[in-house]
């Protein structure tokens, strides 16, 4: 029982939480900062996602953080040059699997 | 007949739209999936109750603030625990949120409702592409549609399996690592502005740093810094 309330309450929360924003912005203009502040808010959820997805992926210390830090730098620069999702992604992966 | 052939075309293009979303969901489906089946093998193992856990795929919808949640019911804590912990996880998606509300101003309170509902980092990836300006709105509506939607379907399926059948994707592949690298792919890219770079910077640099607070909040606290950072950048360069 505490545990399906538990889990109720925490789908309630998850959807008001993605909700509130959505219905507060819905009906009024939103307000100048945001706007400036919104081409912020993509690049830098990637880039923070992107960093903590490595940290979790390389939980096995640093012998592990190593390669995946020169795949990412590797992507970066591949992602830099060719603009190309496929390229980049497969060149960090590549760097990742060959790595000795 | 004529309004039969003039829906014709408008039908292909909706399909064609859903189909656009889906292919750009693909790549990120393939990268959550390892962590859906982690799930699952932790709730196996949990000692929470296997459908009330579970049951989180499709009302929680967050694979961290999911492992928190099942993780605290396991061990015994309240429901209110499980709920604060949950709602500090998933913070971030009120920025996400906040950044696609625009796009969805004049439609219907259902849609809306939707759209909120099926929010989560990579239909937000996604939903970034669909809102980029090159699709007139009815079309961006159903690309974001078609790829959240093979989301939410993949993502339940995947934790069920990882609940009944255990890990069969071997760690040695590292699929996980796809999901930074793609969005490696979409940062770079449009991060043209020194504000933006810097921005995005602080934002990935202070993740990584924070990777070792409790409660998942890396991600946000790594988000709140760099926009900090951005937003300082901006206002100075005005």
């Amino acid at each position: 029982m505490n545990a399906w309330m538990a889990v109720l309450g925490a789908g309630a929360v998850s959807f008001l939480i993605r909700l509130l924003p959505v219905a507060v912005l819905s009906n009024r203009t939103p307000p100048a900062w945001l706007d400036r502040v919104g081409v912020l808010v993509a690049p830098v959820a990637f880039a923070a996602l992107a960093g903590s997805a490595v940290a979790a992926s390389a939980a096995g210390g640093a012998g592990e953080l190593v390669p995946r830090l020169v795949a990412i730098s590797v992507a970066v620069a591949v992602a830099h040059r060719t603009r190309s999702t496929a390229w980049t992604v497969l060149s960090g992966m590549a760097v990742l699997w060959l790595w000795p | 007949m004529t309004s039969l052939l003039a829906r014709a075309p408008a039908r292909a293009g909706a399909r064609a739209d859903l189909l656009d979303g889906a292919r750009a969901m693909l790549p990120l489906l393939l990268a959550v999936t390892p962590f859906g089946l982690v799930f699952g093998v932790t709730l196996a193992g949990s000692g929470a109750p296997h459908l009330a856990g579970w049951s989180t795929s499709w009302l929680v919808y967050g694979g961290s603030a999911q492992l928190a949640a099942v993780g605290l019911v396991g061990q015994g804590a309240s429901a209110v625990v499980v709920v604060a912990s949950v709602a500090v996880i998933q913070l971030r998606l009120a920025l996400y949120s906040t950044a696609l509300a625009p796009h969805w101003r004049g439609t219907s309170r259902r849609w809306r409702g939707l759209a909120a509902y099926l929010l989560v980092d990579p239909s937000f990836l996604v939903g970034t592409q669909s809102y980029d300006g090159e699709r007139p709105s009815r079309s961006a509506h159903l690309h974001y549609l078609g790829g959240a939607v093979l989301l939410w379907v993949g993502w339940q399926a995947v934790t069920a399996v990882g609940l009944t059948a255990g890990a069969v994707v071997p760690a040695g592949l590292d699929l996980d690592f796809v999901a930074p690298l793609y969005m490696v792919a979409l940062v770079v890219p449009a991060a043209r502005s020194s504000a933006v770079r810097w921005a995005a910077s602080t934002a990935a640099l202070t993740a990584v740093a924070a990777s070792v607070l409790p409660m998942h909040v890396g991600p946000a606290v790594g988000m709140m810094a760099g926009l900090l950072v951005g937003a300082q950048l901006l206002r100075s360069a005005r």
